[in-house]
């Protein structure tokens, strides 16, 4: 039987991009200067992230033109807010799965080093 | 590689921070859909009882074209568009559309002319999709 780490999205499981993904999970579309300012990171950070979940088919980037400036949107594919589910599910049951941390422990998943549960 | 895929529980809670505030920072587009349906209403009594004949028919719908643009750029410059904006207006749209043409319009124009009360109720029963949508959309990015 195998642990419940190896059902982990290694795509989304990336801090950032989890962090992106769950901003987006609310919308239809935001910015992409929006993001990233939420996300606190700089634009080239923002476009190789992006470009990671837009090659797994979990993003989307629309381009439009709003007078003269051209707008950049981000928004996820029904792919990936289905992916962002089943990835919080499964956080969910390693939590669930768990024993009892001691007090004091900073937590974590890391799906490298045994997949410890954060919660 | 190791240290960028570990995932804390604080990186969990700022997530779940980040996915609220981008919530609520898609809220404006209910009252969006709130003056679209006022707008809507407005073009109907303008041009059905104010304006019913003549020229200043096609100078109201020439106004109400552009205030409606004007919405549709506001609109635009917005950074967020809540989840589900483009399919519950043009659901909203369409109900609007096809009532006023085929079914309100006909039967309020065959049974009160251009009666300024008749037109006010129909033109709020028309828009009342947008209200209903812009609810369900308040409800659901809460």
């Amino acid at each position: 039987m195998s642990h419940l780490r190896r059902e982990l999205d290694q795509v989304i499981h990336s801090p950032v991009r989890f962090s992106i993904v769950a901003a987006l999970t609310s919308v239809e579309r935001a910015e992409f200067g929006y993001i990233r300012d939420m996300v606190e990171i700089s634009d080239s950070s923002l476009s190789q992230h992006v470009t990671t979940l837009e090659k797994a088919g979990y993003l989307k980037v629309v381009k439009t033109q709003a007078g003269r400036r051209a707008k950049t949107w981000i928004g996820l594919t029904p792919q990936g807010r289905a992916a962002f589910r089943n990835h919080v599910a499964v956080l969910n049951r390693i939590a669930e799965a768990a024993p009892t941390e001691p007090a004091g422990d900073g937590g974590g998943t890391d799906p490298e080093d045994g997949g410890r549960p954060s919660r | 590689m190791a240290e960028e895929s570990r995932l804390s529980r604080e990186d969990i809670d700022r997530a779940e921070r980040l996915r609220v505030r981008t919530a609520a920072a898609g809220r404006w587009y209910s009252g969006y859909l709130v003056v679209v349906g006022l707008l809507s209403a407005a073009l109907v009594v303008a041009v059905e009882a104010f304006f019913p004949d003549g020229p200043a028919r096609l100078t109201a719908c020439g106004v109400w074209f552009l205030v409606a643009l004007a919405a549709g750029w506001w609109a635009e410059t917005r950074q967020v568009r809540p989840r589900g904006a483009t399919r519950f207006f043009t659901a909203a749209g369409v109900v609007w559309l096809v009532g006023y043409l085929l079914l309100v319009g006909p039967l309020v124009r065959w049974r009160f002319d251009d009666s300024l009360v008749a037109w006010s109720l129909a033109s709020a029963a028309l828009s009342l999709p947008f209200a209903a949508a812009a609810l369900w959309m308040r409800g659901r990015n809460r």
